[in-house]
């Protein structure tokens, strides 16, 4: 079974179709990432697989359950870093990853633990006791990472993870992810880095105008010459279906 | 304590909103009605004197405890109300709010968890408000409060108390129109609304005016309230939160 399958995924803001018949899924242990322009309807599609919008068709299952009906202890296996890293900057670093790991349902008694081992992982110990307010844009983008982390969840979504990360931090992000998926873990990850993508992911899926164009091999010559003939293949054949006005 | 608890009640401790919000609740209505008084007392000609003459129901413990009745009838709400605002608001303003959807700790406990913690934080608030108006008066040569001002200084602590319940509802436009800023905006309308109440006469049952009307009391000129009335602040309050948490269940990111 999927850790995560998406069938016929639809939606639209107002009059604009940002996703159209969008089929998806994530085995457990596989890397799935996800490669498109901005506003191609990445983040869309991550938000509607995590039940932060009510999309207009289709289904989104995790662990064989749909969203709408995912209890605290299915969501509690889920983590993700959309958006905006989960950092309150009146927190210290250590605090964060205490409240990330409290609200996905670690027990309190094993909470400083967890967020203790997530600070060594993501080498923030230097930080930990720090207020996220005097953090760089780089580690607070490690904090939020941290906190979709440090619940050990099954499923990972991460939209642009590497974003505002220095080398060594997308070294790092390489490094946990394919551990995690070595260890089980399913992940769905978008990335405009088509070079970090060929390193990390099991299948590359093409995103374009809101529906799935076709897939990458990540271990295939010249990525990017590849995506752009897709993106290009894909436009064409819009183009040749539109009705002659 | 569940998470959603735990968490909000770090959030809160931590906040320099809320810290410098209590001190001022705390400190500054009561210095500026005693600052009022030493003006009506001094009995000059100045128009300061002749202003704090007029504000204030008489002098020495009355006089003090009227003027502050007063002030903190309008400066508890909405000191109360950017502390509700800003506890919401900022969830949307810094974009945290998306991290708390698909999470083991549903989004209506944690809007449920602010919403309690704001209303014991109001109690806390109400018994501070109280002892710190009694140790600065003592302090600044008024004596001791005898029974009487010990009367006005429970009345003082029950308007603290339901000026904080009086400003829950400021969460829901915080949460709908995702900010500080309509908070700001829903919170004025509510301050002038009870104004508005006041001058039209329907300060004893409008909700944002009673508990004023009701703790200033007939000395001060009002117009007597029933106690019943009161129980109109808690019901604004109940049904503020539950609209804010409904709205925390249903809104999606956008």
């Amino acid at each position: 079974m999927s850790a995560l399958q998406i069938s016929r995924l639809a939606h639209r803001y107002g009059d604009t179709t940002v996703l159209h018949d969008v089929d998806l899924s994530v085995a457990p242990g596989e890397v799935h990432a996800l490669v498109g322009f901005n506003g191609a309807g990445k983040s869309t599609l991550m938000r509607a697989a995590l039940g932060m919008i009510r999309p207009k068709g289709g289904v989104v299952r995790i662990d064989g359950v749909e969203v709408a009906h995912l209890n605290g202890a299915g969501w509690g296996r889920v983590g993700h870093l959309i958006d905006t890293p989960f950092v309150y900057p009146e927190l210290t670093v250590r605090e964060n990853l205490w409240a990330a790991a409290r609200l996905h349902g670690v027990p309190a008694y094993a909470a400083r633990a967890r967020a203790d081992r997530t600070l060594a992982d993501l080498e923030l110990g230097a930080w930990a006791d720090r207020r996220a307010s005097a953090l760089s844009q780089g580690n607070r983008q490690r904090v939020g990472l941290g906190s979709a982390f440090v619940h050990e969840p099954r499923l990972l979504v991460l939209d642009e993870p590497t974003n505002a990360l220095d080398p060594a931090g997308v070294l790092l992000l390489r490094e946990l992810l394919l551990a995690r998926a070595a260890a089980g873990v399913a992940a769905l990850v978008s990335s405009h880095h088509l070079d970090e993508v060929a390193r990390i992911a099991d299948r590359v899926s093409v995103i374009h105008a809101g529906t799935i164009v076709g897939q990458l091999d990540p271990h295939g010559v010249d990525l990017e010459r590849a995506f752009f003939a897709m993106v290009h293949a894909a436009d064409e054949a819009a183009r040749r279906v539109e009705p002659v006005r | 304590m569940t998470a959603a608890y735990a968490v909000e009640a770090l959030k809160l401790r931590r906040s320099r909103v809320v810290a410098v919000a209590t001190v001022a609740l705390l400190l500054v209505p009561a210095l500026l009605a005693r600052a009022f008084l030493i003006a009506a007392e001094r009995g000059g000609d100045d128009p300061m004197s002749a202003k704090a003459s007029l504000l204030l129901p008489g002098l020495g413990w009355s006089g003090y405890l009227g003027g502050l009745l007063q002030i903190y009838a309008t400066a508890g709400v909405v000191g109360s109300g950017i502390v509700v605002g800003w506890c919401f608001g900022r969830e949307y303003a810094d974009r945290t709010v998306v991290s708390l959807y698909a999470s083991a700790t549903p989004r209506t406990s944690v809007a449920r968890a602010k919403l309690v913690l704001l209303a014991a934080w109001s109690v806390a608030v109400g018994i501070g408000v109280a002892v710190a108006a009694a140790l600065i008066g003592t302090a600044s040569g008024l004596g001791l409060p005898d029974t009487a001002d010990g009367g006005v200084l429970g009345r003082l602590a029950a308007l603290a108390v339901l000026s904080g319940l009086l400003a829950l509802p400021v969460a829901l436009p915080a949460s709908i129109g995702r900010g500080y800023l309509p908070a700001v905006g829903g919170l004025m309308v509510l301050v002038v609304a009870a104004q508005v109440a006041m001058v039209a006469g329907a300060g004893t049952w409008w909700p944002w005016s009673v508990a004023a009307v009701w703790a200033m009391g007939t000395d001060a000129g009002m117009e007597p309230v029933a106690p019943v009335w009161l129980t109109v602040v808690p019901l604004v309050a109940a049904l503020g939160a539950a609209a804010t948490v409904a709205w925390w269940r249903r809104a999606e990111v956008v």
